[in-house]
């Protein structure tokens, strides 16, 4: 794996502020994602872990801090930068009036591709991710685990460098699951560099190069996997995630 | 134009041509939709009315008054399809990922709804004046000026149920938007009335009317089809139609800033 920072976040903050409330989501987090490993998000509800795939997927932006893609901030030229990424986000957002071809057809076209293009990415990723039977299903007749799948279809049609993906497997069945993990294996192994955001910690162990645990909006570590359970000297994510949680509680 | 103007148009192109396949799939459904509240409108206002006592030179204006309740219909639904897209489907979340700006994607959807409604409403609303033929002149017809308040009815309407629908909560929506918000707004307006016997019977009630926008949409059609001299003339029409779609365009910043917070 190549060492070659893709992206780099630097003391990122994001402030939601209500009349009556100030929520800092995201405090001060800099960390940087290399070119073509899984880099997974870490961390409890309200951690900050969708908050930060959000802002890396260009939906909100920080109230202060960068990301620089390739050395330069993704605002310099944000169409270019997006051009480059994926998103599958946690809401299943596909086009409810749409089949799933014309979800793919549509993504391509907002790309800009060309329509041969388009039906020859269409074909690739339908074989890839077995849709092919689904082809003319509107989008609401299918199961969570096919509009996973779509979704990772439509996040891939433009062929990114980087795709996002938030909660992929939230409320899916454990096959389910496993069969999507390998879809993410197989992205990675084609040099993809991908963001995982989850809770699951066996996801994250299973999947991830390196994880990053989010804890009240500011990073607690950013480790692999190997070096944590060696640092530890624990055998696995969950009992590390646990302990470290555990002496936050006590200190608390 | 510049190369990235260039793209921005040209994923605008996308995004309303994926609309107009939508639309032309369910023509037939907003046809149906649009058709009962014209058939009863034009019994309404154009016979039983009449038979009521109503004089005739009273049909066309009302009648045309009335329509507003057709556009209503059409806004409302596409507000509603709006708002529980941000609630619930979250497809918008999609759109502000993709590499276009934000007055382009939002221009998409205002440009979407005024085709939309255009589709459906403008010749249905000829219609009933060709049904209404005997009581309708359109001797002093202004086709130039109809156009331009055509054009503007659309856009304003467009832009006030976009900006609410981006604005307010999709609960408030269903729970006030009708009460609080279309009702008022119509009941004060000259949907109903001439505004210019409104104002002679009460003064003060005809400058309430002139609050409404919906006062200078139906006035705007009347006075372009059916002649000034009895109505607000359509260039003071077109300016307030103006300025309340400038209104409805700060709301809809204001809207996409406070409940999107895009990039």
């Amino acid at each position: 794996m190549t060492e070659k920072p893709i992206l780099t976040i630097t003391d990122l903050t994001k402030i939601y502020k209500s009349k009556k409330h100030e929520v800092r989501a995201l405090d001060g987090v800099s960390l940087t994602i290399n070119k073509g490993e899984i880099f997974g998000l870490l961390g409890v509800n309200g951690a900050g872990k969708t908050t930060l795939s959000s802002i890396i997927a260009t939906l909100h932006p920080p109230t202060s801090g960068s990301v620089l893609y390739k050395g330069k901030s993704i605002y310099e030229d944000i169409d270019r930068y997006r051009n480059h990424l994926g998103f599958c986000p946690q809401h299943q957002n596909l086009d409810p009036d749409l089949t799933v071809y014309e979800n793919l057809l549509f993504a391509g076209r907002y790309f800009l591709m060309s329509e041969e293009l388009i039906k020859e990415r269409i074909a690739t990723l339908m074989r890839e991710l077995e849709l092919e039977r689904y082809a003319s299903f509107d989008v609401d007749a299918l199961s969570g685990g096919n509009k996973q799948r779509v979704l990772i279809a439509r996040a891939l049609i433009h062929e990114p460098e980087i795709i996002i993906f938030d909660e992929p497997t939230v409320g899916l069945d454990p096959d389910i699951r496993r069969k999507l993990w390998d879809i993410i294996k197989e992205l990675k192994n084609k040099g993809i560099t991908i963001i995982l955001t989850t809770h699951y910690l066996d996801e994250a162990e299973v999947l991830s190069d390196r994880i990053c645990i989010l804890q009240k909006g500011s990073i607690k570590l950013v480790e692999s996997v190997a070096t944590l359970k060696e640092k530890h000297g624990m055998a696995s994510l969950e009992n590390i995630f646990l302990h470290l949680h555990g002496q936050d509680w006590a200190h608390e | 134009m510049s190369n990235t103007t260039y793209r921005h148009a040209r994923i605008f192109w996308v995004l309303l041509s994926k609309d107009i396949k939508l639309l032309t799939s369910r023509l037939d459904a907003l046809f149906l939709d649009c058709i009962s509240p014209l058939i009863t409108q034009v019994l309404t206002f154009g016979y039983l009315f009449p038979l009521l006592g109503m004089p005739s030179s009273m049909i066309a204006p009302v009648y045309l008054g009335s329509m507003m309740t057709l556009l209503i219909q059409l806004g409302f639904t596409f507000l509603i399809r709006v708002a529980f897209d941000i609630k619930d489907t979250h497809f918008i979340d999609y759109q502000n990922t993709l590499p276009i700006s934000k007055k382009w994607l939002f221009s998409s959807y205002i440009v979407s709804n005024m085709i939309e409604t255009a589709i459906a409403a403008v010749p249905l609303i000829t219609a009933g004046l060709l049904v209404l033929h005997n009581h309708v002149s359109f001797e002093h017809t202004s086709v130039i000026a109809l156009l331009a308040i055509i054009i503007m009815n659309l856009l304003f309407f467009a832009t006030f149920f976009l900006a609410c629908a981006i604005y307010y909560d999709f609960n408030w929506l269903i729970n006030n938007m009708w009460p609080r918000r279309i009702i008022p707004l119509l009941s004060l307006s000259a949907s109903l009335v001439i505004w210019s016997k409104a104002y002679a019977w009460s003064p003060i009630l005809g400058i309430i009317m002139l609050f409404s926008p919906f006062t200078y949409a139906v006035e705007g059609m009347r006075s372009s089809i059916l002649g000034s001299q009895d109505y607000l003339s359509p260039l003071t029409c077109l300016g307030a139609l103006a300025l309340f779609i400038s209104i409805n365009i700060i709301v809809l910043t204001i809207g996409i800033r406070k409940k999107l917070d895009p990039v």
